[in-house]
């Protein structure tokens, strides 16, 4: 009777042990999935055409594959909309209408947070790979490059998809989805820096920093833009934006 | 016989002006001029004699390898009274002497003394040779008898002095081999050179001609010296400076014996003191006592002891002195660099020949120095090493009265060929003037050969040779070609098409092999030439050969690390295509961006860069690891990887993407 007891008990212990184990390895496989960073992966979305035509490039090879009415795309990469299109991206339970007659980034579709949005600009920024470190450190330089304004010489300046890109940006902008203008707009100054001398894209720059409360980066740009010498009405176009972003910053537009 | 006047000297060699900081040595070949001289009035009292008073002057002069010195002795002279016989007169039967008393005839004497003396030496490392010169100065008076006939059978003897003179200097030749904690010296004593042309009288002062032995043992507290030479035996014992009595009072003290060894024998026992007072004076003391020697001389003694007389400046007959003086010193220059090292901070503990010009710019280490003095402190920061891997030579580095300053401090690595193993090397760090170098600090270092990679990618452009003959005429010709293909298709952007040819010209044949092994400690990396003769390299081999053969023809290149970022020391190994730690290149098109979309490139294709010259250019990426199989398939990856890693992965922002330039 006691031998019997006995190997229940060890049995009951160990079925207690086994499930704790199993507890654990569980507790731990969940947690090395939100701590682990898959790096080739990337996250898709789903799009609805349900008008027209619209094309996503392939990233490496660059070519354009046109989209069927219910397709797969990766989250990071271009999307080319034909006029009259309309297209629909799905994300999750987000679902994003897009601009026809358009170039833009899909991921850009999306609502942002403040800090999502920061991280963005910033992916950006260093997405043209910028001089590297200082000679002697391992400090990264992130940031823009800013270098001689390039003079086309002999061929007209050629930008691909330009006013898709403008498109998409001003369409964003009526459709009060301010964060995909600034990143739109903000790929196209980054990827042509050539069109930081254009007033009216430099100005809707601005302002989309201004309606985004991004006060420092407001600074920062118009900063820097005035110590480019430019037309007289530009000048003035970006000291204005410059002294408000210093009143922002220091509170005294508050008064 | 009788001694006359007797004036002696005992001399020891007096070290002067010596260093106030044992850190502190003279540069090889570097001793300034120091002079040096030594008043030492004395008192010397002889048995049965009245004391009486001479004054020796001494004095040095050293420069550099050579050393000089004199000694002069005022009154300074041994004059002996030598008795003659009765003199002997055959006169004819009835002659007579008017004057009997005459023909006890008068003494004859003897003067002797050494004046002067001259000393050199010269030293070269071990080595050093030694001659010195004493002048012998003598006189004589030698009564000769004159006897008159005044009347016949009548004889007068009068007494007419014979004076002769004659000078002569004894010389000696030594040389000597210095074993660290032993000296040994041999050499010869008592060469005899007649200066004076009169005839010698009876009273001959020649010395045998011997050979001289010595031997002294030296620690950097006692040391100790034994000597034989013209039948002298001698020993003496001698503190040095370090010898600390009273505070900040460093005396020096000799002691000394010395016993004849010839039939005329004496012995000696004496003592020297020298106190520094100050930087310039220092106070000499010293005394000796002469004994043991026989009294009264007979005529052989006094022959023997003249012939032993001429090989001594130093008398042999009993006596004691007492000396006591001043040294006076003067260095041209000071021999203290007034600079105390206060921290030092070594970055490098390894060094890789291959970034030679790294090190002449950026600094290995810090210095921070203290000016110990009232006054400005000027030296030069000086680096040597045991192995002769490295040096370094600052320019002139000046401090304020008590400023401590922080001193960088380079490395110069000569372009030597090591064996490919690590060589473990002591550099020495000291702070030096013209003459002097005085010891900071020294730390360890481990060179590497010049094809050594720390696994830095900043130090891949240290790799660049575009002025290679080989590579720059192999690069120069596969760009002609290129440029003679791409006339041929203009369905193409010209600039993107040369690029394209060039490549494909430059990477045929060109196979990824990796490195033989990984030590994870250092990599390895072939110059461009290397690659080129071989045809195959790991990854940053084929990267640097690609981009030196693109740079030799114009292109800016810079290099994409996707390699996490790991501990300091330990650099991440590169590897093939994919791998976690890998390099690729970005190349510089030449096309401006706005006139990107001449060119067919899409959005991920390119990147947009501001090149050397401010202008933002098309930069494309290239794997050149697989560029043999063609251009398409090296952009293609290239392409690939800066997507996944910087746009998919954003690399940049996290850290373990970096861009060089190179």
């Amino acid at each position: 009777m006691m031998k019997l007891s006995l190997i229940a008990g060890l049995k009951k212990a160990m079925c207690k042990s086994m499930i704790y184990k199993t507890i654990v390895f569980l507790f731990t496989l969940v947690l090395s999935g939100f701590y682990s960073e898959n790096l080739s992966a990337q996250e898709k979305l789903w799009i609805k055409l349900e008008k027209g035509s619209a094309l996503v490039l392939n990233p490496t090879t660059s070519e354009w594959i046109p989209l069927s009415a219910k397709d797969q795309i990766p989250a990071k990469t271009v999307l080319l909309t034909k006029p009259d299109s309309k297209l629909l991206v799905f994300r999750e339970t987000t679902v994003s209408e897009t601009p026809a007659n358009g170039y833009f980034f899909a991921e850009d579709l999306f609502p942002k947070t403040r800090n999502e949005l920061v991280s963005a600009l910033v992916r950006i920024e260093t997405s043209q790979l910028p001089a590297g470190t200082q000679p002697g450190t391992d400090k990264p330089v992130v940031g823009l490059t800013y270098g001689k304004e390039t003079e086309a010489e002999g061929q007209k300046p050629e930008i691909p998809f330009l006013s898709e890109r403008l498109n998409a940006v001003s369409w964003f902008t009526k459709q009060k989805k301010y964060d995909s203008a600034l990143l739109s707009i903000k790929r196209i100054l980054i990827k042509y820096p050539d069109l930081y001398k254009n007033p009216d894209l430099v100005n809707g720059l601005l302002e989309l920093y201004e309606k985004l409360e991004l006060y420092g980066y407001l600074y920062d740009e118009s900063s820097r833009l005035m110590t480019k010498k430019t037309a007289a009405s530009f000048d003035q176009m970006v000291i204005k934006w410059n002294d408000l972003a210093k009143k922002k910053l220091t509170g005294r537009g508050e008064q | 016989m009788k001694i006359g006047i007797f004036l002696f000297l005992f001399s020891w060699s007096t070290s002067f002006g010596q260093s106030t900081d044992p850190d502190v040595t003279f540069l090889k070949g570097k001793s300034p001029v120091r002079l040096s001289f030594t008043l030492l009035p004395s008192v010397t009292s002889f048995r049965n004699q009245s004391p009486f008073v001479w004054t020796g002057l001494f004095g040095q002069v050293s420069w550099n390898q050579f050393v000089v010195e004199s000694q002069i002795f005022l009154n300074h002279n041994q004059s002996f009274s030598i008795k003659n016989p009765p003199l002997l007169i055959n006169l004819p039967a009835q002659g007579t002497i008017a004057n009997p008393s005459s023909i006890v005839n008068p003494p004859n004497s003897l003067d002797f003394q050494f004046p002067l003396s001259l000393g050199a030496k010269w030293t070269s490392g071990q080595f050093s040779l030694a001659g010195s010169m004493a002048l012998l100065s003598k006189k004589t008076v030698i009564q000769n008898p004159q006897i008159i006939n005044l009347e016949e059978n009548i004889y007068s003897v009068s007494w007419k002095p014979e004076n002769k003179s004659a000078v002569s200097g004894i010389f000696s030749f030594s040389g000597s081999w210095n074993l660290n904690l032993l000296t040994f010296t041999a050499g010869v004593n008592g060469l005899t050179v007649p200066f004076s042309s009169k005839t010698d009288t009876s009273y001959q002062m020649k010395p045998k001609l011997s050979p001289l032995f010595g031997i002294v043992f030296g620690t950097n507290g006692i040391q100790a010296e034994a000597k034989w030479m013209s039948s002298r035996l001698g020993f003496s014992i001698k503190s040095k400076e370090s010898l600390q009595v009273f505070g900040d009072v460093r005396p020096e003290i000799k002691l000394g014996y010395e016993t004849g060894t010839s039939r005329f024998s004496w012995k000696r026992a004496g003592f020297e003191l020298s106190l520094p007072l100050t930087r310039i004076i220092t106070l000499v003391t010293a005394g000796d006592w002469v004994f043991g020697n026989k009294q009264s001389l007979s005529d052989q003694n006094f022959r023997d002891f003249l012939t032993l007389q001429a090989a001594n400046q130093k008398p042999i007959l009993a006596a004691s002195t007492l000396s006591i003086g001043f040294t006076f010193s003067f260095d041209a220059s000071e021999r203290n660099i007034p600079v105390r090292l206060m921290d030092s901070r070594f970055y490098q503990s390894s060094v890789y020949t291959a970034k030679r010009s790294f090190y002449t710019y950026n600094p290995v280490g810090t210095v921070d120095l203290y000016n110990t003095s009232e006054d400005p402190a000027e030296f030069e920061l000086v680096i040597r090493s045991k192995n002769k891997l490295a040096s370094y030579q600052s320019g002139k580095v000046t401090l304020a009265p008590s400023e401590l300053k922080s001193v960088p401090v380079f490395l110069y690595l000569p372009d030597t060929s090591l064996s490919g193993i690590p060589v473990n090397d002591q550099m020495e760090v000291s702070a030096e003037t013209e003459n002097l170098q005085k010891r900071l600090t020294t730390f360890p270092i481990t060179v590497y050969d010049r094809n050594s990679w720390d696994g830095d990618t900043y130090s891949l452009k240290y790799f660049l040779s575009t002025q290679d003959p080989d590579l720059l005429s192999f690069s120069k010709s596969a760009y002609l070609s290129a440029l003679n293909d791409s006339e041929a298709d203009s369905s193409l952007n010209p600039s993107l098409k040369i690029l394209e040819r060039f490549l494909s010209e430059a990477g045929e044949k060109l196979r990824y092999i990796p490195d033989p092994t990984t030590t994870f400690v250092t990599d390895r990396v072939q110059y461009p030439a290397e690659t080129l003769r071989r045809r195959s390299g790991d990854c940053e081999d084929l990267v640097v050969f690609a981009a030196t053969s693109l740079m030799t023809v114009g292109f800016n290149c810079a290099v994409v690390d996707i390699r996490p970022k790991l501990p300091e020391k330990i650099p991440a190994p590169t590897a093939a295509s994919g791998s976690i730690g890998h390099v690729f290149l970005l190349v510089d098109t030449q096309i401006p961006v706005v006139q990107a979309g001449h060119t067919g490139l899409g959005e991920f294709q390119f990147v947009t860069r501001r090149n050397k010259t401010g202008e933002f250019t098309i930069w494309i990426p290239i794997e050149t690891t697989i560029l043999s199989e063609g251009f398409k398939k090296a952009f293609t990856e290239g392409v690939r990887q800066y997507y996944d890693e910087v746009i998919v992965n954003s690399g940049v922002e996290k850290g373990h993407v970096q861009i060089y330039d190179l």
